[in-house]
């Protein structure tokens, strides 16, 4: 689902949030990586800490759509930040949407079914993957003799057999996180 | 040459299997030939379109390398328990599952063949991104000449001379790298997995089918180890050794995951889902690891003594006396082959390094494809004849100084190369400056250690370069502890980017540009976003195309 103010993808006329106020045009003849920009929207380098005023058109909701949902980085959700977060919302304006003349979102946005694909590693199994290194980091655990297996102490058996406990659960990560394709 | 007398059947079987692999490794560049061979991504990458199997069999060449399979046998035989490190992989894998799979995706959208690459367009800092470069260079290149010394090792046993051998395997593998680039390893990394399970198998095997199995053989080595004086060894950690063991663990796999050859393997993989599986896999290939480590401890019942005082000498020497003739030229194959992969995609990590981070950026920023590919290969070449020279001419031993200190080192390319994969706060130059606070510190540190030894295992051997752990009484602390080094220097560089990025930006340095976009890091090959690599291959599209995707390709991105 889109939320209603968000622009369509493929709607006829390039998304612009800024009424063509300075903002980042697309430009078919430049590369996306072409000239360096400063980067931050209307050309404006704002200081730490400052934060720039929002149109509300501006101010997407951080959910339900799921590319808005990034945790942390050089984008955060879209939804203007009290305090301290200017660096991150000026390379949010960075036309972090950086849609290409055709107009089509990279990822075919708005198809249902594909956006979920995208917060791959933000799902809640891979904190599973901390089990296998929380237990390796306390040596106390595995540092004994009992049980032997075939005569060889747990020391030595226990770390082989945690090598294929480490393997299932990742495997078991990436089965529940895989991306589910449409079609 | 002369063949040597008493390993006559040994050195034939191995010649045959090294002949087969030279041939192979040269016809390796005609296995899937791209349209357009003279680019850095088909040479250097093997086209980024290795599917499943090749990229398990790549991936474990590259991360088990030959060196371990024969310093891990030598560090159990020598200290016991503390030397059994399997841990490390568990700690390993689950972080490199999820960096690497990011560090692919961005790395595909935007064409980057080397983690400098990604630093200069996520921060926008050339010296920063050379910065990383040139320590990914210095961390991998005596890697490249522990391959040899696992190779020598094995010649040594056979009873071969010292250097023309080494020279010839080298030469081989050079040629064939020049050749074939990332394809010769990726084919020979096949036939080297054969022979190590073949290898793990036959250790298996002689334990089981002997008086006693593992309980003779972990009860002699609790004998000898109680009757040393040395206060490190045992058949277990001892308490005090658990920092010292974990942070080395951890030290360890942060590594791995920031160790150029590691990435490039991964870059090679055709799309994400292909890396991610064949990632949470590579866990049970470190049990051929730990059953050869194992052997470590049977070697010490069966009284194995290491040739010349060459510790590395313990487990071809244990394969000599405990495996038949043919098992064991098998097994040195193995050792042999498993130090040719990893040798070669190290060097062309290196020279990828070179190419793409120092010669396009400040020697020939209009450099073409063709011209990349060509220093590429130079740099390549470059690479190998300068680790058999150090081997050969210098001494073995200052091959281990520098690879103790790339270990450190490379662990100072966390921040910008890890951490940056999922946050652009940190200011380029506060990054610059940890990393060279980093290096410095490590450097420090590894300096003022002393090698101990003697029978006690207290008697100064050397004064400097002589491990990696730093005791934690230094700090004026009452304890046995000590840290791994590189972790010492991490936290400095850590500390030194935290401070300095709102210092940085208080005093109005500008930040540079991050070229990512946050989606670039969940790409895959599916996607509309990388599809467009495709379509424009085909010629298609160029207009229709997002921006972005116009350089994806080719991998010529100005930045």
């Amino acid at each position: 689902m889109e939320p209603a103010h968000r622009p369509r993808h493929g709607a006829p006329e390039p998304y612009d949030p800024y009424d063509g106020a300075g903002g980042w045009q697309p430009d078919p003849a430049e590369s996306a990586y072409g000239p360096a920009r400063t980067g931050f929207g209307d050309g404006r380098v704002p200081a730490y800490g400052e934060v720039i005023p929002q149109r509300p058109q501006d101010a997407y909701p951080a959910a339900p759509y799921p590319v808005d949902a990034y945790p942390s980085g050089s984008y955060s959700a879209g939804v203007a930040q009290p305090t301290g977060s200017a660096y991150r919302e000026a390379h949010y304006r960075d036309g972090s949407y950086r849609d290409g003349p055709s107009g089509r979102d990279a990822y075919g946005g708005g198809r249902p079914g594909r956006n979920r694909t995208r917060a791959l590693d933000r799902s809640k199994w891979h904190w599973l993957l901390f089990v296998p290194v929380v237990v390796a980091l306390f040596p106390p655990l595995f540092n004994r003799i009992e049980p032997t297996l075939m005569g060889l102490p747990f020391y030595y058996w226990g770390q082989l057999a945690f090598a294929l406990f480490t393997c299932v659960t990742i495997a078991f990560v990436h089965v529940a996180t895989k991306p589910r394709r449409d079609g | 040459m002369v063949v040597p007398a008493q390993h006559s059947t040994e050195f034939w079987i191995f010649m045959a299997t090294f002949v087969g692999i030279a041939v192979t490794g040269l016809l390796a560049a005609r296995w899937r030939p791209a349209q357009n061979v003279h680019t850095l991504e088909e040479w250097g990458l093997g086209g980024r379109a290795f599917g499943n199997w090749v990229t398990f069999f790549l991936l474990s060449g590259d991360v088990f390398t030959a060196y371990t399979f024969v310093a891990l046998p030598t560090l159990v035989f020598g200290l016991g328990g503390i030397g059994f490190g399997m841990t490390y992989f568990a700690i390993a894998f689950p972080m490199v599952f999820v960096l690497l799979a990011r560090f692919w995706s961005v790395s595909h959208v935007h064409g980057f063949v080397t983690p400098a690459e990604f630093v200069r367009a996520r921060f926008g800092s050339r010296s920063l991104a050379a910065g990383i470069a040139i320590t990914g260079i210095v961390a991998t290149m005596p890697y490249i000449a522990l391959q040899l010394v696992a190779i020598e090792a094995v010649f040594t046993v056979m009873g071969l001379p010292r250097g023309l051998p080494l020279t010839i395997a080298f030469a081989v593998l050079a040629l064939f790298t020049f050749v074939s680039g990332l394809r010769a390893p990726a084919l020979i990394s096949i036939v080297k997995d054969a022979l190590v399970v073949w290898t793990v198998l036959t250790v298996l095997l002689i334990v089981f089918t002997r008086d006693g199995g593992w309980a003779t053989v972990t009860k002699a080595a609790d004998t000898r180890f109680n009757a040393s004086p040395n206060p490190i060894d045992g058949l277990f950690l001892l308490p005090d050794n658990y920092l010292q063991y974990v942070t080395s663990a951890m030290g360890a796999a942060v590594a791995l995951f920031l160790y150029p050859h590691t990435l490039t393997a991964a870059l090679a993989a055709k799309n994400r889902s292909t890396l991610r599986r064949n990632l949470a896999v590579m866990p049970l290939y470190s049990l051929t690891l730990g059953i050869l480590a194992l052997a470590g401890l049977v070697a010490i019942l069966d009284g194995v003594r290491p040739l010349d005082g060459d510790g590395n000498t313990v487990l071809p020497l244990w394969f000599d006396k405990a495996f038949p003739d043919w098992a064991a030229a098998l097994a040195y194959s193995a050792i042999a082959v498993g130090a040719m992969v990893p040798a070669a995609i190290m060097s062309i990590a290196v020279a990828n390094l070179f190419t793409r981070d120092v010669y396009r950026v400040y020697i020939k920023p209009d450099a073409t494809p063709g011209q990349e590919t060509r220093v590429s290969r130079i740099v390549s070449l470059g690479a190998k004849i300068g680790a058999v020279l150090v081997i050969l001419l210098i001494d073995t031993q200052f091959a281990f100084d520098l690879q103790l200190i790339g270990g450190g080192f490379i662990l100072q390319t966390l921040p910008a190369v890890a951490f940056g994969l999922y946050t652009a706060w940190f200011h380029r130059y506060a990054l610059f400056a940890g990393l060279v606070a980093g290096l410095v510190t490590c450097l420090a540190l590894l300096y003022d250690v002393p090698q101990l030894g003697g029978p006690d295992g207290r008697t100064v051997v050397r004064e400097h370069f002589g491990g990696s752990a730093w005791p934690l009484s230094n700090l004026g602390i009452d304890t046995n502890a000590s840290v791994y080094v590189g972790f010492i220097a991490l936290a400095i560089n850590l500390i030194v980017i935290v401070v300095g990025t709102p210092l940085l930006r208080a005093l109005g340095v500008k930040d540079g540009t991050d070229k990512t976009d946050a989606r670039d890091y969940y790409a895959d090959e599916g996607d509309e976003r990388v599809r467009r690599l495709t379509d424009l291959l085909d010629g298609e599209s160029e207009s229709e195309g997002h921006p972005s995707g116009q350089h994806s390709w080719s991998g010529r991105a100005t930045y």
